[in-house]
């Protein structure tokens, strides 16, 4: 490395390198260096070739288990450069394939220079090992989206019951029922905003990558709660207008 | 057996907000009513949880529902309340994250007084306290951290010991408290100054924490971890 940074038209030292550095890319960029030195080097130009084709087989492997993904999925990961490694890696541990992700995270790991990043990159591996050495099981974004989104309609139901004297029978068609769908809605748009995995919402209706941007989840997550405090607080003014008329029985005294 | 403290350590935040929050706005609201309120029956009409005013759809209905939970008898009442809030609400607000944890505590609580107002139809004795939602999240402590340990005060005799107990020890002796009295209430003899069946709702209305956890501790639940 020395000898590179004192004369960096050193064939011989780039050769070296090229044998000696962990990261492929490095080894690629350590060939190439080589031949721009001296383009008849037949043996460096053969071990280029190599390299490259085990970059593509890397590269094709990382980009086959994103394509593996549900049809809703794949659509979406036209999108998705392969270039940008981390946003597999985090795909790759968003469908559970823990040990793919954790190989692409140590691989970028070695490769940045700046530390910020590094000791992000180094968090996730962080987690990731953990998750693992405690055999985590894996639990699919779609079923948590499913299962967070049945909390606020369940709520909403409780409270409707009371505010119809625990009679729905009764009251089949009071505004609260009508109201229920929009609270399963917004509920959905808090949880989908809420778990960062890919979901064909961000693509199909927001044109955006298959995770959504930051703003967009803002906004849609804003928006659900806009929704649910609209939908709740009709039963309280509905209570609020029934507490104002409210005068107590005199039997009750 | 008094609960004091749970000595295990949060996982997911430093800090449980809401819990905080739920104990200040108790204590708030009771010393609030010390200072304004002249007729007690009627406060407590209009904002606790009468079962013949909810079925006959009169009063507040689903705000009395909520209001209900923030209101005590007396400063023992709140005390008793607020302790295991305290005890068994961190942890579980951990595990829920903030907000879902506050949207449980309101179904817990909601539950309690819809089995009160189903078991007492004819009372018209407001039932009011956060117990029943404290129930709740007994219950979900039950389902998330059964082996966790409280540290529990008890007298042996006169003397004062403070060991660190199980929680399905601590929490199962609670809920047996309430059983017997609770069949008692429904056969008409009982004593009705304490919400038994308020209690029950809120307990068995934990069955749904499940569906109120952050996708790691529910990751972590199904996968023999510590929650």
């Amino acid at each position: 490395m020395q000898v590179v940074e004192v004369d960096s038209r050193n064939e011989l030292a780039w050769m070296w390198l090229s044998g000696l550095m962990d990261d492929l890319e490095d080894r690629i960029i350590a060939c190439e260096n080589v031949l721009t030195i001296n383009p008849e080097n037949h043996k460096i130009q053969l071990y280029l070739n190599d390299l490259k084709q085990s970059q593509n087989v890397l590269n094709a492997r990382a980009m086959e288990s994103i394509q593996r993904q549900p049809v809703a999925d794949t659509r979406t990961t036209k999108e998705t450069s392969p270039r940008d490694p981390l946003r597999m890696a985090e795909y790759l541990e968003q469908d559970g394939k823990y040990n793919e992700a954790l190989e692409i995270y140590k691989a970028e790991a070695a490769k940045t220079k700046d530390v910020q990043t590094f000791d992000q990159i180094y968090k996730q591996i962080t987690r990731v090992e953990n998750a693992m050495a405690e055999k985590i099981k894996y639990v699919s974004p779609q079923s948590s989206i499913l299962r967070l989104t049945s909390t606020l309609p369940l709520l909403y139901l409780s409270l409707a019951l009371v505010q119809v004297g625990l009679n729905p029978l009764k009251h089949l068609f009071s505004y609260l029922w009508c109201a229920f769908p929009l609270v399963i809605l917004a509920s959905f748009l808090i949880a989908v905003s809420e778990i960062r995995s890919r979901h064909v919402i961000w693509h199909r209706v927001f044109r955006e990558h298959p995770d959504g941007s930051t703003f967009t989840r803002l906004l849609v997550g804003g928006m659900g709660w806009i929704m649910i405090v609209v939908l709740f607080g009709l039963i309280l003014l509905d209570s609020l207008n029934r507490l104002a008329i409210f005068k107590i029985p005199p039997s009750l005294y | 057996m008094l609960p004091l403290n749970d000595t295990e350590p949060n996982r997911y935040s430093f800090f449980p907000i809401v819990t905080v929050l739920l104990i200040i706005v108790n204590c708030f609201i009771f010393f609030a009513e010390i200072f304004t309120v002249d007729d007690y029956w009627v406060y407590h009409m209009r904002y606790g949880t009468t079962p013949v005013l909810i079925l006959a759809m009169q009063g507040g209905g689903a705000l009395s529902n909520i209001t209900t939970m923030f209101l005590h008898g007396s400063l023992l009442h709140l005390f008793g309340n607020m302790l295991p809030l305290w005890v068994f609400g961190r942890r579980v607000e951990d595990a829920c994250g903030p907000w879902r944890y506050l949207a449980f505590y309101l179904f817990a609580g909601t539950w309690a007084n819809i089995l009160f107002v189903l078991v007492l139809r004819d009372s018209p004795i407001p039932g009011i306290g956060a117990s029943g939602a404290i129930f709740g999240l007994m219950g979900a402590y039950l389902v998330l951290y059964p082996s966790g340990r409280i540290r529990t005060l008890v007298f042996l005799n006169i003397v004062p010991l403070w060991p660190r107990i199980r929680a399905f020890w601590v929490v199962l002796y609670f809920l047996g408290l309430q059983i017997l009295p609770a069949i008692q209430v429904l056969r008409g003899n009982g004593d009705y100054s304490i919400n038994y069946w308020a209690h029950l709702g809120g307990f068995f209305s934990a069955i749904f924490i499940l569906l109120f956890l952050r996708p790691e501790a529910y990751a972590r639940y199904f996968s023999d971890a510590a929650v």
